[in-house]
């Protein structure tokens, strides 16, 4: 009988050891599963603030470039046909009235134009295609080069305003980069849209760069980064003085 | 845990069970498993309460556990672990064990212990590993591949369903396994360790009924 007791004792004992064994298992995972959970949200949390301060930097970096465009086309636009108006209204004549009514008219035209772009939203309701374009035909107006869109009625359009922000702001990069360095006599974009994937190809037959050297640099990085916080991909093809390609593609 | 009592918590499991079918589960997330613990449930209930009706009849139910317990609920079991696991290896590691499971079923019928008259403990130890093991794995898995991010685990009813599991078969194969050896045992003592069996088999089936009321307590914040 004692035997009885001392063997129902250790079965009992076992089931009980296995039973906590189990349960400690379980409560650390638990507490594992729960500690990662704390992590992986302090690292989202994280990138959405890289996110936030990305778009941030991007907004006022398209807000100076504006201004700065703005203030040009004032200085060397406008201020020119204001002054040429006031030149020919100055003759008494009935043609130069005429005329003078003519350049006021074409100044009305500009300064709509200019205030377009000094608007807000001006960017999220323009189509990406169209900004493309736009942007292209300035620095074609600026007789800085020739330019290319091709297709030349592309009508891309990225639905998230976010990612079209940023994406807006590294193309102006990268033409920007284009007019101060690499002195070419054309540059072209290309779009291929193949929905969900879009990919933009930009290239010029300026001077070209030592993407080795270059590589580590901000301005490239910066352009890396940018792409990378709206899941995008960008690289650099370029020779010296053979010109550059920047291949862009990204999901919208 | 008195008879009865085990009874009730089958009951009481088969209740939470039924209601969440009928009034909640309308194209939830686990539906289907859902489901398939329910009639685990239902199954459950009915062979007990037919090996019941057999000892009160003066008939061995030794037939009715071997069956019902040792083979069918492992393979309910086998049946939800496979539908849970998302790996594709495990998942075929689970179909060979139903069919290893199977013939030694067979073979152990035949050859070894008399299925009529023999509880089939051997099975049951086969059984148990194979449930703990995958209960382990997938358990392991939410850890080891850093799943279910977005909500605590306490609201996942697979998490509940197999940490239970876990406890209940991690204690019962020991019971189960030495019941061959207990034959001289004083009968009173038997009934102490089949009163702590049925206390976890009890509550096995009342989380198995209720796990899946747990996602609707989940936070508004992990909801986001």
């Amino acid at each position: 009988m004692q035997s009885d007791s001392i063997e129902l004792f250790f079965v009992l004992l076992s089931g009980i050891f296995l039973m906590f064994m189990m349960s400690g298992f379980i409560v650390a995972i638990v507490v594992v599963h729960r500690q990662r959970q704390v992590k992986n949200k302090h690292r989202i949390e994280l990138m959405k603030a890289d996110y936030e301060k990305t778009l941030l930097n991007v907004e006022k970096e398209i807000r100076e470039e504006t201004l700065l465009y703005v203030s040009q086309e004032l200085h060397d636009n406008i201020g020119q046909m204001l002054s040429l108006t006031k030149l020919v209204l100055a003759n008494p004549e009935p043609s130069a009235v005429l005329e003078g009514k003519k350049l006021i008219n074409q100044i009305i035209k500009e300064v709509r134009s200019l205030s377009k772009s000094i608007n807000r939203d001006y960017l999220k309701d323009i189509k990406f295609g169209d900004f493309l374009s736009e942007e292209l035909e300035k620095i074609e107006r600026s007789g800085f080069c020739q330019t290319a869109l091709i297709p030349a009625d592309s009508s891309v359009e990225i639905s998230d305003d976010n990612k079209k922000l940023i994406l807006i702001r590294v193309v102006q990069e990268c033409l920007n980069n284009a007019i101060k360095h690499a002195s070419p006599t054309w540059i072209k974009i290309q779009i291929n849209h193949t929905a969900p994937l879009l990919e933009l190809s930009i290239n010029d037959d300026g001077v070209g760069f030592d993407t080795q050297q270059y590589s580590q640099g901000l301005g490239l990085r910066n352009l890396q980064s940018r792409m990378n916080a709206i899941d995008g991909d960008i690289s650099f093809q370029s020779e010296l003085q053979k010109g550059t390609q920047i291949k862009i593609s990204l999901t919208v | 845990m008195s008879l009865s009592i085990y009874l009730v918590s089958i009951f009481l499991g088969l209740a939470g069970g039924l209601f969440y079918a009928l009034k909640i589960n309308k194209g939830q997330e686990y539906s289907s498993t859902q489901h398939l613990i329910l009639g685990l449930i239902i199954f459950v209930t009915c062979f007990e309460l037919y090996a019941i009706y057999l000892v009160k009849n003066g008939k061995h139910n030794v037939i009715v556990y071997n069956v019902c317990f040792y083979y069918l609920e492992t393979f309910f079991l086998m049946g939800y672990l496979y539908t849970i696991h998302q790996s594709k290896k495990i998942r075929q590691l689970i179909l060979y064990f139903s069919v290893v499971y199977l013939i030694w079923g067979i073979v152990n019928s035949f050859f070894i212990q008399d299925i009529w008259v023999t509880m089939h403990n051997y099975s049951f130890l086969i059984a148990s590993l194979g449930i703990l093991s995958f209960c382990l794995l997938f358990i392991f898995g939410i850890a080891k591949n850093n799943k279910y991010f977005e909500r605590p685990l306490w609201s996942l009813p697979h998490f509940w369903n197999t940490s239970i599991l876990l406890i209940f078969y991690s204690t019962a194969f020991l019971y189960f396994l030495s019941l061959n050896f207990l034959h001289e045992f004083d009968p009173n003592l038997i009934n102490i360790l089949g009163s702590v069996n049925r206390s976890v088999a009890g509550t096995m089936y009342i989380v198995l009924g209720f796990s899946y009321y747990a996602p609707l307590f989940q936070t508004a914040e992990y909801a986001k």
